[in-house]
């Protein structure tokens, strides 16, 4: 049997270095690892920014409102120790949409510009086509007065 | 005991059933196995490499009967999917445009030759009109008949100088030789056929003199478009080839290829990697059989500059040659030299001595 001056002892020890690990635990794992989620979602929110601030023609609106709601979904659950995985999952997929929304926004930009494009020639093509048209039909009158004056080259 | 054998089969045929597969694992399945599959992952490796990660982890998941996170990862994988795809789309989208933009200047090309036939057809008609409209006015005779004869003449040869822009580049003359073909044709309205007769004259000289004041600029306009617009094309051309940097230089276009050699010294023989852009290079001198092509070798400042010299002509020469096998005359071609004297970027670093260390192709108009 333990003597009970030694046994108090033993168990302030014992409390002691438990306060220290799990201190030093939640430090570890709060400090390193879930600063690291901190900035992570950090990033993601100033991309997300970026891209709500490019989207003038809601080409991705609706990926756009899903990552604003998974980046509210995140914030409560960086540096919550039990939420590590639902966190990380959620920052995946934070990741994945502002991917997609900046391939969106990409795609649309380029298709609104070959748009313009396609357009601006057919408008010329048109034009085209009717200015020929008369100067054929012009070309030939002249012919035709030309054999009427009997003079012309 | 036969309950307990129901039991046991129906929990065995729950434990063996596997859970569907999510429709975007069965649609990026399907796109990731077509041969596209593999040219987007050339395209953009990073994103495709995402997409493989979550599927193979959709898949672990599948096997394992996890049916949230099977969803999650097969909706991520499907996501990054997508991601690469819409940027091979974009990359599609903007070619097609330079294509339309090209398409486009030639169009702009046609109209300005056809706005060009339907005024010179029209400001024709007009003064034919006016001549037109005399006939029954005058009479019949022989001074009359010359005088319609001689603004027939002058008619034509504005026309002749209108077709050569003289309405533009020799203005005043062309409207003062125009004046006087109105004046004659009014002359002989007014039964005035000597007048109308020196008139004409006068305006048939008129034209002429204006169509030869206005041909050396309108040679020049239409040689100076002709050339930019072919540099232009041969520009493009350039610029579309993988592993080349092109530029617009004075006298032509340039096509830069750093790395075109293996690292080890004295090599000469152009990288098998590399030989795809050269090939390139080849066709588009083939498309454009009136530049001259000067193939320059260049090195970096690293060892002796003798060394260096012969070693850059050595492989000048060896572009030279390679291009020759590829169907470009050889009395297009020639080679330099050049070593480190021209250097682009800092020798001190890797980075600049690797810029340095380049072939450069100047494609040159060609005199003959």
């Amino acid at each position: 049997m333990v003597p009970s001056r030694s046994r108090k002892s033993s168990l302030g020890a014992a409390a002691l270095a438990a306060m220290l690990v799990l201190a030093t635990g939640n430090v570890a794992i709060g400090g390193d690892d879930g600063g690291a989620d901190d900035a992570r979602l950090q990033n993601l929110s100033v991309e997300l920014k970026k891209h709500e601030v490019a989207d003038t023609s809601h080409a991705a609106t609706a990926e756009i409102g899903k990552a604003e709601a998974l980046k509210d979904k995140a914030r409560p659950m960086v540096g919550e120790r039990k939420d590590r995985e639902a966190l990380a999952r959620t920052l995946d997929e934070l990741e994945a949409t502002l991917s997609l929304v900046e391939a969106k926004l990409a795609h649309a930009a380029a298709k609104s510009k070959l748009d313009v494009a396609k357009a601006k020639r057919d408008d010329i093509k048109s034009e085209l086509a009717k200015v020929r048209t008369d100067a054929d039909a012009l070309e030939k009158q002249q012919a035709e007065l030309e054999k009427k004056l009997g003079g012309g080259k | 005991m036969k309950r307990a054998i129901i039991s046991f089969a129906a929990f065995a045929l729950v434990s063996c059933s596997r859970l569907p597969k999510p429709a975007e694992m069965q649609q990026f399945e399907g796109e990731r196995k077509a041969r596209e599959g593999e040219e987007l992952k050339l395209e953009h490796p990073d994103l495709v490499k995402n997409a493989d990660a979550q599927y193979q982890k959709a898949v672990q998941a599948h096997d394992d009967k996890e049916k949230e996170l099977l969803e999650h990862h097969a909706h991520l994988a499907w996501m990054w999917w997508q991601s690469a795809s819409l940027r091979r789309d974009t990359r599609e989208a903007t070619e097609a445009e330079k294509d339309v933009a090209k398409e486009t200047a030639q169009l702009d090309r046609e109209l300005a030759e056809a706005k060009k036939r339907q005024k010179l057809a029209k400001a024709t008609l007009d003064r034919m009109a006016q001549i037109i409209a005399l006939e029954g006015k005058v009479s019949d005779s022989q001074e009359v008949n010359t005088a319609k004869s001689a603004i027939n003449e002058a008619l034509a040869a504005l026309k002749e100088a209108q077709a050569v822009d003289a309405d533009v580049h020799a203005s005043a003359t062309f409207a003062a030789a125009e004046a006087k073909l109105k004046a004659a044709t009014d002359s002989l309205g007014k039964n005035k056929p000597k007048d109308a007769l020196s008139m004409a004259i006068d305006a048939k000289a008129g034209a002429e003199a204006a169509k030869r004041e206005a041909e050396p600029k309108y040679s020049t306009t239409e040689a100076d478009q002709a050339k930019l617009t072919r540099n232009k094309a041969l520009f493009d051309a350039v610029a579309g080839i993988s592993g080349v940097s092109a530029s617009q230089v004075a006298g032509g276009v340039q096509a830069a290829v750093v790395e075109a050699f293996s690292s080890g010294a004295g090599a000469v023989t152009i990288v098998p990697m590399m030989e795809a852009t050269f090939i390139k290079l080849a066709e588009v001198a083939k498309n454009f059989p009136d530049y001259g092509l000067v193939v320059e070798g260049h090195t970096d400042s690293k060892g002796n500059k003798t060394k260096n010299l012969q070693l850059s002509d050595s492989r000048a020469k060896s572009v030279s040659a390679f291009l020759a096998a590829q169907g470009v005359a050889p009395d297009r071609l020639t080679s330099l030299g050049k070593g480190s004297a021209e250097p682009v970027a800092d020798n001190k670093t890797k980075d600049g001595r690797s810029k340095n260390r380049r072939i450069e192709v100047l494609f040159v108009p060609s005199s003959k």
